[in-house]
């Protein structure tokens, strides 16, 4: 099993299984679901994991705006290549960006 | 200290501040021109984003005792963006409008342009951005949401070069849900107004300080 990195996460529900996927629904923006998976993706980072993230539905410079803001340090791990974005939302609105690894 | 004192305290240097009307009887809105007000008398320099009539903005700040005109073309600047949409011209100093024929992607590439232009005007560093109200943008375009996000990535790219003071959002939860949703991304510190026992109140919902309750007005 993988870790949660959210030790009551791990404890509760006995870690993630493999290949796995997982819905965070926020149901209302207060309850701060998309700060759970920041932390998740901040804490798979440092521990040197290889993360794809899939940006929707923000402009790239919002969504680097949010890594900052949760202590991720984006264009580093970008540019070691162990972090990687697909910017749907930049390809349908054509907003480009010149970082390496989006 | 006062609340609007104790509310810009919580606020990171050039972080963002979101205040949200959550309850319509709260008059968040009136706090955040509070805020608006001390900067002012203080002799800060503050460049607003208007989403809502002048007059509307320019009665509601009378109520809380500020008089814009005092400030206008001053230390206050304002992109009157309602004005722009719906052509009412205004020839006050200190008041910007964007020209001609503007829909919600031509409004983003004029703003992009005229940003362009100010910012190397002069300079602005130490500057405060407040908008009044941010959920105004609901009222201006197709595509609210969408407008509202490219105004954000505008703002990042922009801004890269200015060394900010801080930023002020004023929303008003029940008149855009959808805007202020966005506002806990983009925000480190939020402050949603709610009427709680009579009492109005601001609750810290994001931000280092979360939890703590502000009494806005005295509590009356």
């Amino acid at each position: 099993m993988l870790s949660w990195e959210i030790p009551e996460l791990d404890k509760e529900l006995g870690g993630i299984l493999k290949q796995s996927f997982i819905l965070i629904h926020e149901v209302d923006p207060r309850a701060r679901g998309k700060d759970i998976l920041l932390h998740i993706l901040r804490e798979k980072l440092k521990k040197d994991n290889l993360v794809g993230y899939f940006n929707i539905s923000y402009p790239l410079h919002v969504l680097m705006r949010a890594f900052e803001t949760s202590g991720i340090n984006a264009r580093e791990y970008l540019k070691r290549g162990n972090f990687t974005i697909i910017d749907t939302f930049g390809s349908f609105y054509d907003v480009i960006s010149d970082l390496e690894g989006i | 200290m006062n609340a609007p004192k104790s509310a810009l305290q919580l606020l990171p240097e050039g972080g963002v501040l979101s205040l949200i009307q959550a309850d319509l009887g709260s008059n968040g809105e009136l706090f955040s021109l509070m805020i608006l007000r001390d900067l002012l008398e203080e002799g800060e320099n503050v460049f607003m984003f208007l989403y809502e009539p002048f007059r509307v903005f320019e009665s509601n700040s009378k109520m809380i005792g500020l008089n814009v005109k005092e400030y206008l073309g001053k230390n206050f600047h304002v992109l009157d963006a309602f004005g722009s949409v719906y052509s009412i011209p205004r020839n006050e100093n200190g008041i910007y409008q964007l020209s001609g024929y503007l829909d919600d992607s031509v409004f983003v590439i004029k703003l992009k342009e005229w940003g362009t232009k100010i910012l190397d005007s002069k300079e602005w560093d130490g500057l405060w951005i407040f908008t009044y109200t941010s959920t105004g943008i609901c009222k201006l375009f197709r595509r609210p949401y969408l407008v509202y996000r490219m105004i954000w990535a505008m703002r990042e790219l922009l801004l890269s070069k200015v060394k900010t003071n801080g930023t002020i959002l004023t929303l008003s939860q029940p008149e855009c849900p959808e805007i202020s949703n966005i506002a806990y991304v983009t925000s480190d510190v939020v402050i949603e107004t709610h009427v709680i026992d009579e009492e109005r109140v601001g609750i810290v919902t994001k931000g280092p300080n979360e939890g703590k309750t502000l009494t806005l007005f005295g509590g009356s």
